[in-house]
């Protein structure tokens, strides 16, 4: 069947407006990714961007048309780890659901998060990496990559932007061998489409979905450019899509012919102080987390 | 707020922020240009291009006017209607 049949056949989980930015690619992967969940889930929203345009709703409104909870920013995966241990008991079989931001997963979250992982919980727990604090007008959170302007770390002459690397988060992860590891992109949608499915099966573990948004206001560029920067992301190698099914690497996205990172950075304004050094350090560093990539994929593969 | 009986608690409507008001112009698309790659289907944030009997076209009601499917469609046949 073709995927704008299949597509069709699912009914929209979050309501029809909601407050997000216009061209906000975060509010895609949430809708496209509760489509495919369906009607038998049970969403757990932190504080963040998709808290903040109103998907849990207000006073006795939600937002969405499923179960959505409103947890706080560090303790959303041991909440939902309750959940579905009530679920389990009763013997009811429910998509315990995650949607979560970069920092309520790298920073505040991570160790309820990783806490779930290593009891094995079976949640599925989504976490949309646009690096940084945007609901809040872009504070630095440890997702954010070098050099990158932000308001907690401005470009002036005693600071140029954040000072250290990204913390790799999607492989943190498929370090605490979890069951269903990935990592995606909504430039590349059926690729998106395919992990939330699978995601959806796996029922013997945790389940960590890493997917690369980006930010129209913080980041700097036309509502238009949305998926045309994360697809430059993806093509730069900046953002490698790959995925980790009990212990097994693979690469989904293979960039034999890498765009220049330039070619990245250059198209917004968050990065457009950068020194040739900081260019050179971030290519070394995309480089390096390439080159570790595929030595797993072909050891562990 | 009352006590509910469930786990989690399901809103007792939707909320619903009218975003269609928020486009500057209406989006269209020109069926005589369009080959039917399904991009603007795709990478629709709010989801507002349906796909009905082989044919996409743009729902108004929520779209809010963000371009991408302008700037992702491979055959150039979507657009704002400006003039008026």
């Amino acid at each position: 069947m073709k995927l704008a049949e299949r597509m069709s056949s699912y009914e929209d989980m979050v309501g029809p407006g909601i407050t997000a930015c216009s061209g906000c690619n975060v509010e895609l992967s949430m809708r496209t990714a509760l489509q495919i969940l369906g009607p038998n889930t049970i969403v757990a929203v932190p504080p963040g961007c998709m808290g903040g345009v109103q998907s849990v709703g207000w006073a006795d409104k939600t937002g969405m048309k499923i179960p959505v909870f409103f947890p706080l920013l560090d303790n959303t995966a041991s909440m939902l780890s309750g959940i579905k241990k009530y679920y389990e008991r009763i013997g009811r079989d429910v998509n315990v659901v995650a949607f979560a931001g970069d920092g309520a997963s790298v920073d505040a979250g991570f160790q309820a998060l990783s806490g779930a992982a290593e009891r094995g919980d079976n949640i599925i727990y989504i976490c949309y990496d646009n690096e940084g604090y945007m609901n809040t007008g872009f504070q630095r959170s440890s997702s954010t990559s070098l050099g990158s302007w932000t308001s907690t770390t401005p470009v002036g002459d005693a600071s140029h932007g954040k000072s250290s690397h990204k913390k790799d988060m999607p492989m943190i992860m498929a370090m605490h061998d979890i069951a269903y590891m990935a990592t995606a992109s909504p430039a590349y949608m059926p690729d998106l489409i395919r992990k939330i499915e699978k995601a959806k099966t796996i029922k013997d573990g945790l389940v960590y979905i890493h997917i690369y948004n980006s930010c129209t206001t913080g980041w700097g560029y036309p509502s238009e450019k949305s998926i045309d920067i994360v697809r430059k992301g993806v093509k730069s190698r900046f953002m490698p899509i790959y995925e980790v099914d009990h212990g097994k690497f693979k690469l989904n996205v293979d960039i034999k012919d890498p765009i220049p990172l330039m070619d990245y950075l250059s198209s917004m304004k968050k990065y457009k102080h950068l020194s040739e050094q900081q260019i050179e350090e971030l290519q070394k560093y995309v480089d390096d987390k390439w080159k570790n990539l595929k030595t797993l994929c072909e050891v562990m593969g | 707020m009352t006590k509910t009986e469930f786990i989690c608690a399901v809103g007792k409507e939707l909320n619903i922020i009218n975003t269609g008001d928020w486009k500057m112009y209406p989006v269209v698309i020109d069926q005589e240009k369009c080959v039917k790659c399904s991009m603007c289907f795709q990478y629709c944030p709010t989801k507002s291009v349906k796909y009905v009997d082989g044919t996409y076209f743009i729902n108004p009601d929520f779209c809010k006017g963000c371009g991408v499917c302008i700037e992702e469609c491979r055959s150039n046949a979507i657009d704002f209607v400006k003039g008026e």
